[in-house]
């Protein structure tokens, strides 16, 4: 599933962005890597916005970013 | 010659900060090379420059600022490398701050390191080995912090002893590529957490002050709540507190003036001092208070950490008229007054959101077109209640219907630029959101000092030339020694532009008392006052020339009139701004003929529909 369709308050294990990644980063992606969003990190989605499919709140080591849902769904996580 | 010392970091480790400290009062502002991005410098003392880069995460840059700094880190671009850089970490976000670190060092990049917040470190009893990681990382450490400006004067005298940093970079030919590969980032944050271990000898507790003002401030109802209260409070602060101030400054302009009329014998010296010289720089600190109580209100925020908050809340909703939410304060200080609107669209990031956000600012109400609409609607509309309620006039929901029409209008043109403007940066929300902190006011005041220095002088210039040559054009030429604007060259412009004007039922008088409205919108008052032979601040002023002007103008006109300045162009100190802000006559030029084109279309649909109803 992706950051975005996770459920909140739980703890996530990010899949995506791994060393044996092929595919060219954008730099969304790369600026979620540089916030931590890396393969095996452990986070946490802590809001989510009521209003148009709206932003997210996710901690990420001991950080709080926010990030809009198509942002978040570049992310793949399991619980 | 001086030694030029950069400051570099992320954003939120308290690097401008830091900077204001270093430099104190001794700054000025300049753009980069090349780009219209702000570069921030200061002295220490004769013999240190000092620069306050754009922060960044990491040096995969994205942005126009990300890249600046990139540029002098690694020596590239038209950006000259500093002599020593001064590496800003955040105490309390090691684990955020040593990417770049590492990432310069592995490039084998030289810097001292200020270790920033050292004081809330401390209250959160992190404890840390410092020799051990100057040791790990090779370098000078000073703990510091910038708020209280511990540690600042040993980081000063460090500078001293510092000999100019001599690198020999090893940049990856294909660095962007290496910078943002999967395996490269997870090393370095391996990198991370092998250091954090060996330095770190008490953790770091959680910010649980933070999150507890969180769950109110982000609450999916409450936190709109609470943005709205707080907006309502900064607009009634923009009005209510500034007034007196600017009531003040408009008396002692008119006491100069008075002194000065009696002080010059010559009529013509003294109208070019008193209306000329005297009205120009008073026109320009009038709009002084507004500007320094705005600047204030946006930096108190941006240093307790709200600002952020606010743009996540209104994210989405901005979004889909192609602005981001933090434009939501520009837009909305905007209706104060439109050149500190301007000047705050500083906190958007992206170029073209920014841009977008400036170009549809004139079309928000400011203060100054409020005596326009009085006197206009106080002509058109009779003051009667709506619906047989005595207490919903008809003038307050017509005044209520400009205003939003102001405001729609400038949602719609935000979506067509948005649609036509080129997207040369991602537009991204994905940013941190830093933990609540105490601003320091002694930080606010020096902002505010060197923010309203910049609007002084940069736009205070144009604005001063332009009340100038509209004096002229008002006054001259003379008739029997004395001036007449119905016979001035402005007259002259005004007959010369009537018959385009004529289809919005404008005849020379009205074409005339537009043209000095361009320094100032409400100068458009006295200025049909004095075409029509009416004395400003006689009895009974406002009715006797609401009056007037009907029996002058007649319906059409005016409707179209008060539609005109529901779209016109915004005055020259606007202009002015604008030019500054974008570094360019484009985008002003462009704003004046996009904004006197909806103006002309919808004066002159109004004027028609008049016409076929009365």
């Amino acid at each position: 599933m992706t950051l975005y369709s996770a459920p909140t308050l739980k703890f996530l294990t990010v899949t995506s962005f791994s060393e044996d990644h092929s595919q060219d980063i954008s730099d969304t992606e790369s600026r979620l890597m540089h916030f931590g969003f890396i393969h095996g990190a452990q986070v946490m989605v802590k809001k989510k916005s009521l209003l148009f499919t709206g932003p997210l709140l996710v901690e990420v080591r001991g950080r709080l970013i926010a990030l809009t849902k198509a942002e978040a769904d570049l992310v793949e996580v399991s619980l | 010659m001086t030694t030029q010392v950069a400051l570099i970091g992320m954003p939120n480790v308290g690097k401008t900060a830091l900077f204001n400290k270093l430099t104190g009062s001794q700054q000025r502002v300049a753009n980069f090379a090349g780009v219209t991005v702000e570069k921030k410098v200061g002295k220490i003392g004769d013999q240190f420059e000092v620069i306050d880069l754009p922060g960044v995460y990491s040096l995969d840059a994205t942005t126009i600022d990300e890249k600046i700094t990139k540029d002098f880190l690694l020596g590239k671009g038209a950006q000259r490398a500093a002599d020593i850089f001064i590496l800003v970490l955040d105490a309390t976000h090691l684990d955020k701050s040593l990417y770049l670190a590492l990432q310069l060092k592995k490039l084998g990049h030289e810097f001292i390191i200020a270790l920033n917040l050292m004081d809330e470190a401390r209250k959160r009893k992190f404890q840390i080995d410092l020799p051990k990681l100057s040791s790990i990382l090779d370098s000078k450490i000073f703990p510091v912090s910038a708020s209280t400006g511990e540690g600042v004067e040993d980081l000063k005298a460090a500078l001293l002893e510092s000999k100019i940093q001599h690198r020999e970079l090893s940049v990856p030919a294909d660095y962007q590529k290496t910078f943002r590969s999967p395996k490269y980032v997870n090393s370095i944050f391996r990198e991370i957490d092998q250091i954090l271990k060996e330095i770190t000898i008490t953790p770091i507790q959680p910010d649980t002050f933070s999150e507890r003002i969180d769950r109110v401030v982000l609450h999916p109802v409450g936190g709109f709540l609470f943005l709205v209260v707080l907006l309502l409070f900064v607009f009634q602060m923009l009005f209510t507190w500034s007034g007196p101030l600017q009531d003040g400054i408009e008396g002692l302009f008119g006491y100069l003036g008075e002194i000065c009329s009696g002080l010059i014998p010559w009529p013509l010296l003294r109208s070019l001092v008193v209306d000329g010289l005297i009205s120009g720089v008073g026109g320009v600190l009038v709009f002084m208070p507004q500007i320094l109580l705005l600047f204030l209100f946006i930096q108190i925020l941006e240093d307790i950490g709200y600002l952020g908050r606010a743009a996540f809340l209104m994210d989405s909703i901005m979004r889909k008229i192609g602005l981001p939410g933090k434009a939501v304060i520009p837009l909305l200080s905007s209706h104060a007054c439109a050149i500190p609107g301007i000047m705050s669209t500083r906190i958007i990031d992206n170029h073209r959101e920014r841009l977008i956000t400036m170009m549809v600012i004139p079309l928000t109400t400011c203060s100054a077109r409020l005596p326009v609409y009085a006197i206009l609607i106080a002509a058109l509309i009779p003051d009667i209640g709506v619906g047989g309620m005595n207490w919903l006039r008809l003038p307050g929901l017509v005044l209520f219907a400009l205003y939003f029409l102001g405001f729609f209008s400038a949602l719609i043109i935000s979506m067509i630029f948005k649609r036509t403007l080129p997207n040369s940066s991602p537009s991204m929300l994905l940013m941190e959101l830093p933990p609540y902190r105490i601003p320091k006011v002694k930080n606010l005041f020096l902002v505010m000092k060197n923010k309203g220095k910049i609007f002084l002088s940069n736009a205070g210039g144009i604005i001063l030339i332009v009340s100038l040559i509209i004096w002229l054009l008002v006054t001259f030429p003379l008739q029997e020694g004395t001036a007449n604007i119905e016979q001035s060259y402005a007259a002259d412009i005004g007959r010369f532009f009537q018959p385009v004007f004529a289809p919005l039922g404008f005849d020379w008088k009205m074409t005339t008392a537009l043209i000095p409205s361009i320094a100032a919108r409400e100068v458009v008052v006295s200025a049909l006052s004095m075409v029509l032979s009416i004395e400003e601040g006689s009895a009974g002023f406002e009715s006797t020339l609401s009056s007037a002007l009907v029996a002058e103008f007649g319906l059409g006109s005016l409707a179209a009139l008060l539609i005109w300045f529901v779209f016109a162009p915004q005055c020259i100190s606007t202009f002015a701004v604008l030019k500054r802000e974008t570094n360019s006559w484009k985008w002003p030029i462009i704003m004046v003929v996009y904004t006197m084109a909806l103006a002309y279309f919808f004066a002159w649909v109004t004027k028609l529909l008049v016409s076929l109803w009365f």
